[in-house]
């Protein structure tokens, strides 16, 4: 369909700033597995500090890249399947504030005023812009939900009998998810974080502060990963050649997401105090509830790609594997989501175990954790990412492709490295290796005391695999900003593949309305969170007043 | 409505999640694999120190700071049991013994508490995993188990 | 629908098989951090 030239250059702008952002993220992740293996045993590189570099890496990459596509591609969504493009007032208001305060961050970021992460436990303060900064981000990203919600309101009550397009459930179950998971951080941001970070409050209470922020954290990880499962149901089928096996699945795990999604955070926080063990088996339970749909969708992609090769005369257990496109240029799409399948297959499973109660003291705040979520976030949700942008710029700018065989490779790439990466972190997390640790400057420097050797190999297998990483991540800014450069050839246009259903499908209303699961999730929530919240206010003694990430001393102290 | 292959899909799933989930339970009652317990603060979990109940019965009181554990060196005799609580008194640290099941936050304002077995004589080091600041990398602490013999 | 045309039916039995592979990959990996963690206890 053809796009107005608006939302079209809110679309590239959208895409473009957070892959021109980028390129520090990456370069950061690189230098994350030089420090830790041990190559160089230095506080600092190029004058960024390696918390520094972690906290742009994390900032950068988990949230920025991610709410930045997520809005771009929802933008797309809505536009194709509901064909009625989202407010243009709406959609710029949505833009300039992710801008704004994704350059507040950055700048806060990059001038060294907020290393504290990308969770920023408090007591460590960072600059109060760090903090509105990224509250303006997820403001603008719920302007854009906000829209998108009147139009499918609009579009429902002119087809009331016609089931909603898979695309356009999947990107509102997934807004949904996002906003009421981030009113709890917003209010950590706004309520305590920022009046405190100014001095305007002396203490906080860092237990009620990491529960609201775990609130949002969890949540989080689905919002990423809900646009390359609508890639997965709604275009991956079509690309293979073949149809859904089952889009009746695909609304069952959307819906399931959306109740399932925000009430499991605290299963990050089994081994704080303050929060009772009642509260965390609850949680870590509900955790299994929400791997469910991942099940559903393994199967039902499984047996889609399946179908597609089967209609290309592919038969066996196995070998109708290979009449699958993994090469093509032309469906170049299919190599970057099947990869990220792949990488969701351990991704998955490992976040398992994470969530287990007990087996969390194996695993929390171990390599284990980054090796778990490179499986994820740097597989299927990154993969997507890439895919899409690349897809999108080419459509929306009328230019084809640069370099369209390497492009076909990147996903490759990267899945070897993330593979390797993944695997040296996950083992050296099992020996107890720690995760956010210039581990460099001690436990792998041979001339420190606390000098640890269990560590070597794990963590030269985490820089072999970050290496393979960063060289396909630069393959890809090539392409990206390649084909911005390319002579426009063709006219602007959104094209999405779209798979049909392989069975017909009856309309289930169930399955084509929100407000039943909107009242579900409200009210697991609302039974799994007022204890947790209610044990962070009662259990924690006393509140804790800001400290700088150099500085043992809290800042209030040094004020006459 | 759904599939019956997806049906089966999701019982498969539904009887993996109960496996896991009983085994958990067994852990907890036959082995006492739990997570950390809350307790109630009060200041005097901001003293360190190591307490001797009985002939194979500690308790140790550890407290964080950027960027050390109080006490830094615990000595143990072999076969004691451990009841192990932290607390921090800036910002939020980790605690992570090395090959043991011990996996603790410490957090201003909160007590998180864990019991361990030491059998194997050995030094135990403790590693800080919460990023606490410039000197994260240098905190940790050692527990001495049978050494010296007395 | 394709059945119609084709006298074949489609059964997604490589599905089956990778979703029977999946679980017991799963079972591997989270039984093998569970004994892992009791052997720490």
């Amino acid at each position: 369909m053809n796009v107005s030239r608006y939302l079209k250059n809110i679309i590239l702008i959208e895409l473009f700033v957070p892959v021109l952002l980028l390129t520090i993220g990456i370069y950061h992740g690189l230098m994350q597995v030089i420090y830790r293996a041990g190559v160089i045993h230095q506080a600092s590189v190029a004058k960024l500090d390696y918390y520094q570099g972690l906290t742009l890496h994390g900032v950068i990459n988990a949230i920025v890249l991610t709410t930045f596509f997520a809005v771009a591609f929802g933008h797309a969504t809505i536009a194709f399947f509901l064909k009625r493009e989202p407010g243009r007032k709406a959609s710029l208001l949505s833009l300039l504030l992710m801008v704004t305060g994704t350059l507040m961050a950055a700048a806060a970021m990059l001038s060294g005023k907020a290393s504290v992460l990308y969770t920023f436990y408090p007591p460590l303060k960072a600059h109060p812009a760090f903090y509105i900064g990224t509250a303006m981000l997820i403001v603008g990203s719920w302007v854009a939900y906000w829209d998108w919600s009147v139009i499918y309101v609009r579009w429902k009550r002119e087809h009331k009998e016609e089931n909603t397009p898979l695309a356009v459930i999947g990107t509102l179950v997934n807004f949904t998810i996002w906003f009421v998971c981030t009113l709890a951080v917003a209010y950590e941001v706004l309520v305590l974080l920022v009046p405190w970070s100014l001095g305007w409050t002396t203490g906080i209470n860092v237990m009620l502060a990491r529960t609201l922020f775990w609130f949002f954290g969890h949540a989080l990880v689905y919002f990423w990963l809900l646009p390359a499962y609508i890639m997965f149901y709604t275009m991956l089928p079509k690309l293979a050649g073949g149809k859904l096996y089952s889009g009746t699945a695909g609304r069952i795990a959307f819906f399931l997401f959306l109740l399932f999604s925000i009430p499991i955070g605290v299963h990050h926080q089994f081994g704080e105090p303050s929060i009772g063990r009642g509260v965390k088996l609850t949680q870590s339970l509900l955790t299994f509830a929400v791997a469910i749909p991942s099940f559903i969708t393994a199967f039902t992609i499984a047996a889609s790609l399946e179908h597609a090769a089967w209609l290309r005369g592919g038969r066996g257990l196995y070998s109708w594997i290979w009449k699958l496109p993994f090469f093509r240029k032309d469906v170049f799409l299919f190599g970057y989501l099947i990869n990220g399948l792949i990488l969701f297959i351990f991704g998955g499973l490992t976040g398992l175990v994470n969530a287990s109660y007990s087996l969390n003291n194996t695993v929390h705040n171990t390599s284990f954790i980054p090796g778990h979520f490179h499986l994820t976030v740097a597989g299927p949700v990154f993969l997507a990412i890439l895919g899409m942008s690349i897809f999108l710029v080419s459509q929306l700018t009328g230019k084809k492709i640069y370099l369209p065989a390497i492009n076909t490779i990147i996903p490759y790439l990267w899945t070897v490295g993330v593979l390797i990466f993944s695997t040296g972190l996950m083992w050296g997390g099992l020996m107890g290796e720690p995760r956010r640790t210039n581990m460099g400057l001690t436990y792998l420097n041979p001339a420190s005391e606390l000098y640890h050797s269990y560590w070597v190999i794990s963590s030269m297998l985490g820089l072999a695999g970050g290496g393979i990483m960063f060289a396909a991540g630069f393959l890809y800014f090539i392409v990206f900003f390649g084909t911005f450069l390319r002579k426009r050839s063709a006219a602007p246009m959104i094209d999405f593949p779209v798979s049909e259903s392989l069975h017909e499908e009856k309309r289930i209303p169930l399955f084509d309305t929100f407000r039943p699961w909107l009242v579900v999730m409200g009210f697991i929530i609302f039974m799994a969170y007022l204890p947790a919240i209610s044990d962070a206010l009662n259990n924690t003694g006393k509140k804790a007043p800001p400290y700088l990430p150099t500085d043992p001393t809290p800042i209030v102290t040094k004020k006459p | 409505m759904i599939d019956k292959y997806e049906r089966n899909v999701i019982i498969v799933a539904l009887l993996l999640s109960a496996l896991f989930i009983f085994s958990l339970f067994y852990a907890m009652g036959a082995r006492k694999a739990d997570v950390t317990e809350c307790l109630p603060y009060d200041k005097s979990y901001e003293t360190a120190r190591v307490n001797q109940i009985d002939k194979s019965t500690y308790q140790i009181f550890y407290v964080a700071r950027m960027w050390s554990f109080e006490p830094a060196i615990t000595y143990i005799p072999v076969g004691s049991e451990v009841d192990l609580f932290l607390t921090s008194q800036d910002v939020v640290h980790g605690f992570d013994i090395y090959n043991k099941n011990v996996n603790l936050m410490g957090v201003p304002g909160g007590v998180s508490k864990t019991t361990v077995r030491f059998d194997q004589p050995g030094v135990y080091k403790v590693v800080c995993h919460e990023f606490c600041g410039t000197g994260h990398q240098n905190m940790q602490a050692e527990i001495i188990v049978n050494y010296p013999k007395k | 629908m394709q059945a119609s045309n084709n006298p074949e039916k489609f059964v997604p039995r490589g599905a089956i098989a990778f979703f029977a592979l999946l679980i017991v990959l799963g079972l591997i990996i989270w039984f093998g951090i569970y004994f892992l963690m009791l052997s720490r206890i």
